[in-house]
C-alpha cells in the first residue's frame, strides 16, 4: 500500500523549490492570479482579484487534512512562490491527484512544469508506491490538455458531464479526467537503449 | 419514535443505519466470497463491534449509509453508502445488494429513482456519480439500463483485492 508523505514535504529541482505554502506566502503578491479565466476557473471563483481573505479560505482546504498537501514553487533563491501544486492522495488505491496553477504570468511558457511535476512523480511513484496520478482538467483549458496529452503517457479517461459547478454563477460545467500510470511514466523516462 | 428521515417506496423502506441498528444479514454480507469478489472487496468476518466502528467513522467523514429494508418483513436487503460534495452539488453512491437472495436491477430500479429526487429535494443536488468497478457486472449493467451516462472509464483505478494486479472502474453519471 502507498504512503502519505510529510506535511513537511519539500522537493528541491535543479532550478526550483517545492514546499508547503504557508500563510507567510500569502497576500497582495497572490492576488492577480486569479485574474485569468482559466486560473479563476481552477480556483472555482470568477476572474477577479484574489483577495487575501479568499486565498486563505482556498488554501484552508489542504491544512490539517490527511492526504491533502498544498505546495508552492519558488525559483531557488527566491522567497516567493510563483505558483503551486494541489495533491489528494489516496494511498488505501495508491492513486493521487494532482492540480497545478503558474499564477505569476511572467513564469508562464517557460516549461517550470515538466520539472517540478517531474520531481512529484518521482517522489510519489518511486518512494511512496503509488500507481497513479489524475488530473482534472477542463476541456476549454487547451494549452493543459496539449501539455498533458502530448507525450501519450496520460491519457484522456473520462468526461464528467456538467460535474463542476461555477460558485458565482451556478453555471456547471464540463471536466475531463486524465490519468497516468507510474509503469507508462518509468518507461518514458528510461533511457532508451543505443541503437 | 425515530427522527431518522424514511424514504418509503412500494416495496421498499430507505433509512440511514444506525450502529444499534447493524443486522445480521449486513455481517453476512461481508463474509460472503461471491458477493465481495463481485465488489472487489476483501471477504472478512467482521463482527457486530467492526461494523458498527465502520458506521461511526463514516458518518465522521460524512458519508451517509442508508440501508434498503423490506417494507412489508422488515428485512436487511442492501444499503446506499451517499457522500456529498456541496461545493458542485454532486453526491457520490455505493450499493451493495443481498444477491443471493434479491435481484438487484429489481431492487434498484424502485429505490434509485426514490433515493436521488430525496437528496435532490433535501440538499439541492444536481448531480449524481457512481464509480463502479470492472467486476461488479449487474451494477454495471443496471446503470446502463436505466439512463446513467457512461462519463468514462478509469483505467487500473483500484487495486485488486485479490492483492495481484489492478482493476478498472466505470464512472457514471446522472443529472437530476
Amino acid at each position: 500500500m502507498a504512503t502519505l508523505p510529510p506535511p513537511s514535504l519539500t522537493l528541491e529541482t535543479k532550478n526550483f523549490l517545492i514546499r508547503p505554502i504557508s500563510g507567510a506566502d500569502l497576500g497582495e503578491r497572490l492576488s492577480g492570479w486569479a485574474d485569468d479565466e482559466l486560473a479563476a476557473e481552477m480556483l472555482n471563483t470568477k476572474r477577479r482579484q484574489w483577495a487575501v481573505r479568499e486565498q486563505t479560505a482556498f488554501f484552508a482546504k489542504f491544512e490539517n487534512q490527511p492526504g491533502k498537501l498544498a505546495l508552492a514553487i519558488l525559483p531557488r533563491g527566491e522567497p516567493h512562490p510563483i505558483g503551486f501544486y494541489t495533491l489528494h492522495l489516496q494511498p488505501r488505491i495508491g492513486v493521487f491527484t494532482i492540480s497545478h496553477l503558474i499564477g505569476d504570468a511572467n513564469w508562464r511558457g517557460k516549461d517550470l512544469t515538466t520539472e517540478t511535476s517531474d520531481a512529484i512523480y518521482g517522489y510519489l511513484f518511486d518512494k511512496l508506491g503509488y500507481a497513479k496520478a489524475k488530473a482534472n482538467v477542463r476541456p476549454q483549458n487547451r494549452p493543459m490538455l496539449w501539455l498533458m496529452l502530448s507525450d501519450k503517457i496520460w491519457r484522456k479517461e473520462a468526461r464528467l458531464v456538467r460535474h463542476l459547478r461555477d460558485a458565482a454563477t451556478g453555471e456547471r460545467k464540463d471536466m475531463l479526467v486524465l490519468g497516468m500510470m507510474a509503469d507508462d511514466w518509468r518507461t518514458a523516462r528510461a533511457p532508451r537503449p543505443a541503437a | 419514535m425515530s427522527n431518522a428521515p424514511e424514504i418509503l417506496t412500494k416495496r421498499f423502506r430507505l433509512t440511514p443505519i444506525t450502529p444499534e441498528m447493524v443486522s445480521d444479514e449486513w455481517l453476512r454480507w461481508t463474509g460472503d466470497p461471491q458477493l465481495m469478489g463481485q465488489m472487489n472487496a476483501r471477504v472478512a468476518k467482521l463482527t457486530r463491534t467492526d461494523l458498527q466502528r465502520y458506521l461511526v467513522e463514516s458518518q465522521r467523514q460524512k458519508r451517509a449509509i442508508v440501508g434498503i429494508y423490506g417494507r412489508k418483513d422488515g428485512v436487511h436487503i442492501g444499503l446506499y453508502e451517499t457522500e456529498i460534495a456541496q461545493e458542485h452539488r454532486n453526491v457520490t453512491i455505493d450499493i451493495l445488494v443481498d444477491q443471493g437472495r434479491y435481484d438487484l436491477a429489481n431492487v434498484l430500479r424502485e429505490t434509485d429513482p426514490a433515493l436521488l429526487t430525496y437528496l435532490a429535494g433535501r440538499f439541492g443536488l444536481e448531480k449524481a456519480v457512481a464509480k463502479v468497478v470492472e467486476t461488479y457486472k449487474p451494477l454495471i449493467l443496471h446503470f446502463e439500463q436505466t439512463g446513467w451516462l457512461k462519463e468514462g472509464v478509469l483505467r487500473q483505478e483500484n487495486p485488486a483485492a485479490s492483492g495481484i494486479g489492478r482493476l478498472d472502474v466505470i464512472q457514471f453519471g446522472k443529472l437530476f
